[in-house]
């Protein structure tokens, strides 16, 4: 929970923290902790690999998701992923981060993969998103015309009561969250795995998708909309069974 | 233009404006007047401050989903394979 910017958000005038993880990066480029790792990877110590798969599957598995049709599919270039690391893990000279070089690989190897399965099949992930004239929130919610025009003409209803523990202690929530990211285009995905699931720092995530800063947040903004319309969704709903 | 009619700061943002610089807020990565701006509209709509609200908290949910972790096979396949590997590379000239 970042309650930093929780609060900031209501009291005005304090910036909200700009990292909400930091860690400390060597003259290599190499995280303090990476640097560690790497030392350990270099000695051939096998709890250091599995300490860095465990770390980053998460991550390539969803990154992957955005590519590839399903969960197997997306399994399978993960592995292909690890072995190209381990290939070529004696020619890492930590140039950029540990992670953003292994994300590298990744993104590589799932779009040559999606691209593969294009050709044989449809669906919405691959469709490409570059509709750079759309904005976040449906536009009907505001008002068209008038003295108030772009102001909220259907506005969010407060969710007094809930925090993130509680959204995440209902099943159907987080359904519906999961649901919300699957259907994301891989670039509305890709981002908002990297930012807000694995919590990656701007500059990296902006390295790792060669993207630019504001154009990282257009798309990590519209895509924490859509999640957030789909909570939005689901918990009007409940309101309205009761 | 005009912050909603229910204020008297006038940020010179809309509601649609402030929406589309809220992921921006909380992450801090406004230049500094935009900030100022965005605090002035927020100060004063009830609506906008519950939207930015929302934002964070699925921002925040999103970082707690549960990790994914690779099967033990696959762990082990991996694990061994990089043993191969270190050994190969170990004795290389």
């Amino acid at each position: 929970m970042n309650a930093d910017a929780t609060t900031n958000t209501e009291s005005i005038g304090h910036s909200p923290s700009i990292s909400r993880r930091s860690q400390t990066t060597t003259s290599s480029g190499l995280m303090k902790s990476e640097d560690t790792l790497m030392a350990r990877l270099r000695r051939g110590d096998e709890g250091a690999f599995d300490e860095l798969v465990n770390q980053q599957h998460g991550t390539l598995i969803r990154m992957a998701m955005g590519y590839v049709a399903d969960r197997e599919v997306a399994e399978e270039v993960v592995q292909d992923t690890w072995m190209a690391v381990i290939g070529s893990l004696n020619r890492f000279e930590g140039r950029s981060s540990l992670r953003t070089w292994v994300c590298g690989i990744l993104i590589h190897k799932a779009k040559d993969r999606g691209v593969r399965e294009k050709r044989h099949t449809t669906f919405s992930a691959f469709e490409s998103y570059d509709d750079d004239n759309e904005e976040a929130v449906d536009p009907s919610r505001f008002q068209q015309s008038g003295e108030w025009a772009g102001h909220w003409a259907f506005p969010p209803q407060p969710w007094d009561d809930q925090t993130p523990e509680k959204l995440l202690a209902s099943q159907q929530a987080v359904n519906a969250m999961q649901r919300a990211i699957e259907a994301l285009p891989a670039t509305l995905k890709e981002v908002l795995i990297l930012r807000d699931v694995e919590g990656v720092e701007v500059k990296e995530a902006c390295e790792m998708l060669k993207i630019t800063e504001t154009n990282l947040y257009v798309r990590l903004h519209r895509a924490r909309e859509r999640v957030r319309a789909a909570v939005e969704t689901y918990l009007e709903g409940g309101k309205k069974a009761l | 233009m005009k912050d909603h009619p229910s204020q008297g700061i006038h940020s010179g943002l809309t509601c649609r404006d402030l929406t589309d610089r809220a992921s921006e807020y909380l992450d801090g990565r406004l230049p500094i007047l935009t900030k100022v701006r965005v605090g002035l509209h927020l100060s004063s709509c009830a609506h906008c401050r519950a939207y930015v609200k929302q934002i964070d908290l699925v921002s925040s949910a999103l970082r707690s989903l549960p990790n994914l972790y690779p099967s033990p096979a696959n762990c082990l396949r991996l694990r061994q394979q990089f043993a191969a590997r270190h050994t190969s590379w170990s004795a290389s000239p």
